[in-house]
């Protein structure tokens, strides 16, 4: 199979930017094993920029980041890239990691429906905490660094070549582990506090499709 | 989850929980990037992400106190 990855990381909020920015290290993951990155970054993550690389060069794995709902992701400036019943066919064949809210509820079943393998990502809110203190510097977060190392866990299993079944129990797992720190006495005040959002991740983070999948 | 009636003791709890949140954090919920005194605020107006939080929250909640939450660590 071809190993290509479309990476979509607009880059206009706080959230935004810390996705942004946790998402070189699945970059750095994919040249590493020798995949194409397609990296639709900042205002790239435009509407005409995600069609036409989708068509053109059919990846194996869509990497979305952005604000969403049950039936869109977003891209820069909170502009649809794909939306049920428009261009959800713009995802045949390939597998699908949506870090975003709600769109696993209805757009992960309508796009697998019409032909992508697989589908993973979140049928409720996808919660990030992150601290003031360190909002110019993401990745030395560590308060967000409980929330999307864990995520970044499923793009990276997947460019190692493992199944979606075993990039999401890895991704479970750490969260799991994530989670039970946050709740022990080592935790700081700030991680405890923040517990309820990694458990709603946690219970939120879904496969539709096919779970035995792999890009290559 | 738009139109199901808060409960009022829900509420209450989850605001005691945010007033005691450190000043230092966002809670980033659907579109929204929510600081301690926005969460608060969006609480009491019971706007979309207020709502979120006390769904989270007591979700959690009710996870602790049924022994639920130990399948997840």
């Amino acid at each position: 199979m071809y190993k290509c990855v479309l990476i979509t990381r607009p880059n206009h909020d706080s959230l935004t930017n810390y996705l942004y920015y946790w998402c070189n290290p699945v970059i750095n993951k994919a040249k590493e094993k020798g995949f194409v990155v397609l990296d639709l970054n900042s205002k790239k993550a435009n509407p005409k920029n995600f069609e036409s690389y989708s068509k053109k060069n059919k990846p194996s794995l869509f990497f979305l980041n952005g604000h969403g709902s049950s039936v869109s992701i977003t891209g820069d400036n909170n502009t649809p890239l794909i939306e049920v019943d428009k261009n959800d066919d713009l995802l045949d064949k390939a597998i699908i990691y949506a870090r975003s809210c709600n769109a696993a509820k209805t757009l992960g079943k309508t796009a697998v429906k019409k032909g992508a393998i697989t589908f993973i990502g979140y049928i409720d809110k996808f919660y990030l905490v992150y601290k003031i203190s360190r909002i110019t510097e993401p990745l030395k977060d560590g308060l967000a660094k409980l929330f999307l190392e864990p995520s970044n866990l499923i793009p990276t299993s997947l460019i190692k070549g493992n199944s979606v079944y075993l990039a999401y129990e890895k991704s479970q797992r750490a969260m799991k582990k994530n989670f039970s720190y946050m709740l022990s006495t080592n935790a700081s005040k700030e991680e405890k506090d923040s517990a309820f959002a990694l458990f709603s991740n946690m219970r939120s983070q879904k496969i539709i499709g096919n779970n035995q999948a792999k890009i290559y | 989850m738009i139109n199901k009636k808060i409960n009022k003791e829900e509420k209450e709890l989850v605001l005691e929980r945010i007033k005691s949140l450190s000043d230092d954090v966002v809670v980033s919920v659907g579109s929204k990037n929510l600081t301690k005194k926005e969460l608060i605020n969006s609480i009491e107006k019971e706007d979309e992400e207020g709502r979120d939080i006390i769904k989270a929250q007591i979700e959690f909640l009710k996870a602790m106190a049924s022994g639920e939450i130990y399948n997840y660590v």
